[in-house]
């Protein structure tokens, strides 16, 4: 085997060297990627299809991946999305269970692929005393160099690390190749990739990552957290990148790690916010990252007591450490909706309007989707069911058993291609899911009459008589409040839905508030009278056997609802988030394969969920 | 598929073939070695001296690697760890560790293999052969094959084994069935199986291929219930486009011709030596475990 890979490398630089370009080199390599999307009539909407995708994810030229002892190259990680298998670091393969449509490879900018050029003998930097620790076979050793560059990375000393020279090099060696692997891999119609990088700026481990999308075939050479640790200072890159014709956006993720600092209420330097920085944030950040595998950034029990669902795969640890987060106002999107609509209300502003989208976060070049086919997502670390259920390499780093198995993002586009995806994402038409690929459509309005899930042309209605997640509401007509229409329909290859919840924020008199209501639920349970809640749809999950049955639940969920509080003077939001039936967490299905208990502090169950991006209200201008 | 490797019988054969030019290079070398040793002063045991050459054969793998010659400080970095090297192997031929070593064995294999088999070698092929080539492999270059159909929906929400009995019992009559509305578009028109797999679920696209078109079939099962389905359409797309594909398939072209290369060349060497596998040590070896 070995010897066949040797003659297709050397096949494969026989066929670059005599400049004889594979299909995928055919990719757009015009800067902005080509003429915006136009929308088509209702009609032509309605023909649209909903593309799933992950945004974000790490390969060797990653430094923490590296150190985790991930080897797999951006070629390797767009193959997985495609299907093909991938070894392990610890032996063993992986394969998804469906291909993707889409993919991100988003290594960190920080010393791209340094880490990964200084593995090789021919290399100056291998003698680099980081280098030799990263090289140790034993975890503990390569962890503590993960620690040491998280400590100096918190201490902006990131760049001291290696000489920078050389560093520069390797960095501009591995931008090349990643653009070649996006290019290479981009198959329109059938597979699309984003040339991107994550920006990783962390002061004091609080988390204010974004990852970076271009849309073209080309990009400029990354702006890291070396260069600045400031989204505003980012920002500024961005729209220097755009007046050179590159397409290109950010997106923020992993609010839940940043103590606060994510959705604050004052810019870099503790100053207030003002309008232009809430256009220039929200020109930059048109959408933000809701849910990965470490954790979901939606709510959490303490911000939302009145949310029986929030306690879903909650981490509360500043990134790569296993320090507390405590401030949790500014940490998450729902709380930096009410954040948004109150500064709209009393200074005209919303920094926060911003849809959602869902990502893996994997630092293993493959994107876990589903809690069944978890093999890890850090290397080494976790990528056999004893070592993830042990925690063995977590010590003074996150506890990566409360990590979750998830997430993709959805985008409704006409086709699959990278102008079509990205301009999707641009105009906040996506939602986000912890893996599971379930439908669903959302449309807000005045009046929906003719707006009814499973008539023919319904959707083509919602489209004429209303607007899609991610949009305003057009100019209040009549009397009364808004009217949503929302479809769910299971993955077809997943479980059941319990409910199609909305969730409604808003803001009045300076205080804001949020609201959520069951619209759509599966059987004959009754709304009760006194809480306006459904109960519980049960649980089919047999813990020992890691197994649950679709006897419970729906196959297809749709309502309409009419916001009865609506109050003209509060500018509000509504999003929709679906719940599956409950199904086994994927330590559940560890703990039945290695025969070992559920660790404490671990759910045997949870229910998988999507979340769409708002359709937002706002009180027209006296 | 027109084979370039195969050189002409007789002595031309003999000239023309791989293992015997590595064999000249080989006796050159040896030779000019030779040549070389002789007019030296006996070897001074301690010394290594870093040459031009040596020089330029790692500013050669330092520039393969960062795409740019090295400078004087790196190349003098990599020349310090080349001689590292360089005493670290001597020592360790001095102590005789480079026998029966198999990783050794295998790389010096490999080595060979490259030098008798390398694809760079074979002589690029014309238009023809790959326009032959992509005909004589059709499945690998199509597209996905493209699915039309209507079907009739029996959802899960009526209960699995209801669904399965309505479905069953609307075969016969599938023009008067109460069937249910089905969550997405009633029919497709050339739908890609990954389109379908999204839409229907996997169980449901890998029995698409065996449905026979025109005629009403099932019950198939989906991931939301069961489904009457008539196949209306069934494509592959396109042709696969010679031009768009000619890289591709050049580079296949290559990996095939040198595995053939491959499989000649252990089949002459096997022709030139004699083995002898002691039949009787081998059942001693393996204990009488036939």
């Amino acid at each position: 085997m070995r010897f066949k890979s040797a003659i297709l490398a050397m096949a494969s630089t026989l066929v670059l060297t005599l400049g004889l370009a594979g299909p995928g080199a055919a990719a757009d390599t015009d800067r902005s990627g080509g003429p915006a999307v136009a929308l088509g009539s209702p009609k032509a909407r309605a023909e649209e299809r909903v593309y799933f995708g992950d945004l974000h994810l790490h390969t060797a030229f990653s430094f923490d991946a590296y150190l985790f002892k991930t080897t797999a190259t951006p070629d390797d990680a767009y193959g997985f999305a495609q299907g093909k298998p991938l070894k392990g670091p610890n032996g063993g393969v992986s394969t998804i269970d469906r291909p993707l449509d889409f993919l991100a490879v988003t290594d960190h900018s920080e010393n791209m692929g340094v880490m990964r050029a200084s593995g090789d003998p021919a290399n100056p930097l291998y003698t680099t005393p980081l280098a030799v620790a990263a090289r140790d076979p034993d975890p503990t050793v390569s962890g503590a160099a993960f620690k040491s560059i998280i400590a100096a990375a918190k201490a902006g000393k990131i760049s001291a690390m290696f000489d920078p020279k050389l560093a520069k090099t390797a960095i501009e060696d591995s931008w090349a190749r990643e653009i070649e692997a996006a290019n290479r891999n981009y198959h329109p119609g059938k597979f699309t990739t984003f040339i991107a990088y994550e920006w990783s700026s962390m002061p004091e481990t609080k988390n204010l990552h974004r990852n970076v999308i271009f849309r073209g075939g080309v990009a400029p050479l990354p702006f890291s957290s070396i260069d600045s640790n400031r989204p505003e200072d980012l920002w500024d890159w961005l729209e220097r990148q755009r007046q050179e014709g590159y397409q290109v956006l950010a997106i923020p993720h992993n609010s839940n790690m940043s103590d606060g600092a994510m959705f604050d209420a004052v810019d870099s330097d503790g100053k207030p916010m003002t309008a232009a920085y809430a256009k220039r944030r929200r020109r930059n950040e048109p959408v933000v990252e809701i849910t990965q595998l470490k954790g979901q950034s939606e709510t959490n029990p303490i911000l939302s007591p009145n949310d029986e669902f929030a306690d879903f795969e909650v981490v509360d640890e500043r990134v790569g450490s296993g320090i507390k987060v405590t401030q949790f106002h500014g940490s998450y999107v729902r709380d930096a909706y009410r954040t948004g609509l109150t500064m709209q209300e009393s200074q005209g502003f919303d920094p926060y309007k911003f849809g959602v989208v869902g990502a893996s976060d994997s630092h293993a070049a493959l994107t876990p989707t589903r809690a069944d086919r978890y093999n890890g997502a850090h290397g080494m670390t976790d990528a056999l069911p004893a070592l993830r259920l042990s925690c063995a390499f977590c010590k003074g780093a996150n506890d990566t058993r409360r990590f979750g198995a998830m997430g993709l993002t959805a985008v409704w586009a006409r086709q699959n291609t990278r102008e079509d995806i990205w301009d999707g994402i641009a105009r906040r038409e996506t939602y986000a899911t912890s893996g599971p690929r379930m439908k669903v459509r959302f449309f807000g309005g005045w009046s929906l009459a003719g707006v009814t899930p499973g008539q023919a042309d319904w959707v083509e209605a919602g489209y004429r008589k209303g607007v899609p997640m991610g949009s305003d509401l057009p100019k209040r007509a009549g009397a009364r409040g808004p009217q949503f229409v929302v479809w769910a329909v299971k993955d077809p290859d997943g479980a059941n839905l319990d409910r199609v919840q909305i969730v409604k924020v808003w803001s009045r008199g300076g205080k804001n508030d949020e609201q959520v209501i069951d619209v759509a639920w599966s059987g004959t349970r009754k709304r009760d009278p006194k809480t306006g809640k459904v109960p519980s749809v049960g649980s089919t999950v047999d813990v020992k056997a890691a197994s649950y049955a679709n006897t419970i639940g729906a196959v297809e969920l749709k309502g309409t609802w009419r916001d009865p509080a609506f109050d003209p003077k509060a500018p509000a939001a509504y999003y929709v988030r679906v719940l599956e039936i409950p199904t086994p967490r994927w330590s559940t299905y560890d703990a039945k394969v290695t025969g070992k208990p559920i660790p404490e502090g671990l759910p045997a169950a949870v229910q998988q969920r999507a979340y769409t991006s708002p359709i937002w209200y706002d009180v027209p201008d006296q | 598929m027109t084979d370039h490797t195969v050189p002409p019988e007789g002595l031309r054969r003999i000239w023309t073939h791989p293992v015997v030019h590595f064999l000249l290079i080989g006796a050159v070398l040896f030779g000019l070695n030779a040549w070389r040793q002789a007019g030296r002063a006996p070897a001074d045991e301690a010394a290594i001296t870093v040459d031009r050459p040596r020089l330029e054969a790692l500013a050669g793998i330092w520039k393969a690697q960062f795409g740019r010659p090295p400078t004087q400080a790196e190349l003098t970095t990599v020349a310090r760890a080349w001689t590292l090297e360089e005493m670290r192997v001597r020592e360790a031929r001095r102590l005789g560790l480079d026998q029966d070593d198999s990783v050794i064995r295998r790389r010096l294999a490999q080595k060979y293999d490259f030098l008798a088999n390398n694809p760079a070698s074979l002589a690029p092929p014309d238009d023809g052969v790959l326009r032959t080539y992509l005909a004589d492999h059709p499945d690998r270059y199509a597209g996905p094959s493209r699915y039309s159909f209507v079907q009739l929906y029996f959802s899960y929400d009526r209960g699995r084994d209801k669904a399965f009995a309505a479905a069953q019992a609307a075969l016969g009559h599938p023009d008067g069935a109460k069937a249910d509305a089905f969550p997405g578009n009633p029919s497709e028109r050339n739908a890609t199986e990954q389109e379908i797999r999204q839409d229907f679920g996997s169980n449901f696209a890998q029995a698409l291929p065996r449905l026979r078109p025109g005629v009403w079939e099932g019950p198939v099962e989906s991931g939301f219930g069961f489904h009457l389905v008539k196949v209306t359409g069934r494509k592959a797309l396109a042709p696969p486009d010679f031009a768009a594909l000619r890289g591709q398939v050049l580079a296949d072209w290559m990996v095939d011709a040198a595995q053939a290369a491959s499989v000649r060349a252990g089949a002459e060497l096997e022709r030139r030596y004699r083995v002898k596998l002691d039949a009787k040590a081998v059942a001693a070896v393996a204990g009488g475990r036939p």
